[in-house]
């Protein structure tokens, strides 16, 4: 088991469509250690973490997780901002956050006895508004 | 063991009713291990954190808690944020939060070494006052049933080494064939304040 990890700026503030997904290949689960999210615009915005009730198709330029050892190998997670079709909103969340409209407000989720991402699937920072982009992470154990 | 959780925007606001509950079934209880409150309306709040002086009747559209592992079996625990009769304000509080009238103000308890939740019980994020709305999620640890190997190998000639545990509602119970021995496993400390004190 490895940590890797992945912070990127959203892009994509469409309600009901996820602002970032990390997606697991049908090799390797992983399991979710930490996420957190910092407001990068002045947007009251609503988001969820969650697992999407249907997986996005086709992510626009992913990329991988990065080794928190640099001699672990290369994570077979992958991080995507955008969708030719978006992952969909979860059923039920796992995690929610409101955020006022001031940069830089934030928050940061940890699961202790982790989160575990199955083979093959997607987990989301969900848009559930319109919201404004977020400096975001994901903390993963391959 | 295992992790379940869920995440919700509450819809009733009114003081004295709860704005989250959950609640568990006959079987089984749980820990709480973490609770999350962050304000979505722009209304000053009191909320509390307890054990309601009356539990909840008949809850409107319950929702199961959520596997953190999708390999576990389904909660027990359900969630609901409305009630035919809510659940009361607790006696006395667990924890409370006041919040200012600022959407996004938030708090998280953590609580490491679990609350318990008994079977049959209600447990709430109560109004206190007339409340704005909140992103309010729960995280459990619930003790299901269980029965299995826990150490040996599966080589024949030292199956019967294997200590078997069997979890339920009421502990652990263990046995092993070699040497022949069985029993219950008693609580460190009190298990009514810490269910996870029972350990192998």
């Amino acid at each position: 088991m490895a940590i890797y990890a992945i912070a990127r700026r959203t892009t994509n503030v469409t309600s009901g469509q996820s602002a970032h997904t990390i997606y697991t290949t049908s090799t390797d689960r992983g399991v979710l250690l930490e996420a957190g999210l910092f407001m990068g615009a002045a947007t009251a915005s609503t988001y969820s973490l969650g697992r999407p009730a249907a997986a996005g198709i086709t992510p626009t330029s992913p990329v991988l997780l990065l080794a928190e050892d640099p001699a672990s190998p290369a994570a077979t997670i992958n991080s995507a901002l955008a969708w030719s079709t978006s992952p969909t909103n979860p059923t039920n969340d796992l995690r929610r956050w409101a955020s006022p409209a001031t940069l830089g407000t934030g928050v940061i989720f940890t699961f202790p006895r982790g989160l575990l991402i199955a083979v093959s699937t997607n987990f989301v920072l969900q848009n559930l508004a319109t919201n404004g982009v977020v400096d975001s992470y994901f903390v993963v154990d391959e | 063991m295992a992790v379940y959780a869920i995440a919700r925007r509450t819809t009733n606001v009114t003081s004295g009713q709860s704005a989250h509950t959950i609640y568990t079934g006959a079987t089984n209880r749980v820990m709480l291990v973490e609770a999350g409150i962050f304000l979505a309306a722009a209304t000053s709040s009191t909320y509390s954190l307890g054990r309601p002086a009356a539990a909840g009747v008949t809850p409107t559209s319950p929702i199961a808690l959520l596997a953190e592992d999708p390999a576990s079996p389904a909660s027990t625990v359900n969630s609901a944020l409305a009630w035919g009769t809510s659940p009361t304000n607790p006696t006395n509080d667990l924890r409370r939060w006041r919040s200012r009238a600022t959407i996004g103000q938030g708090v998280i308890f953590t609580f490491p070494n679990g609350l318990l939740i008994p079977v049959s019980s209600n447990f709430v994020l109560q109004n206190l006052a007339t409340n704005g709305v909140v992103d309010s999620y729960f995280v459990i640890d619930e003790w299901q049933n269980w029965s299995g190997r826990v150490g040996g190998v599966a080589d024949n000639r030292f199956r019967n080494s294997a200590l078997w545990v069997t979890t339920n509602s009421v502990g652990i119970q263990y046995r092993s064939a070699w040497p022949a021995h069985a029993g219950t496993l008693a609580p460190e400390r009190d298990a009514a304040e810490d269910f996870r004190s029972q350990h192998v």
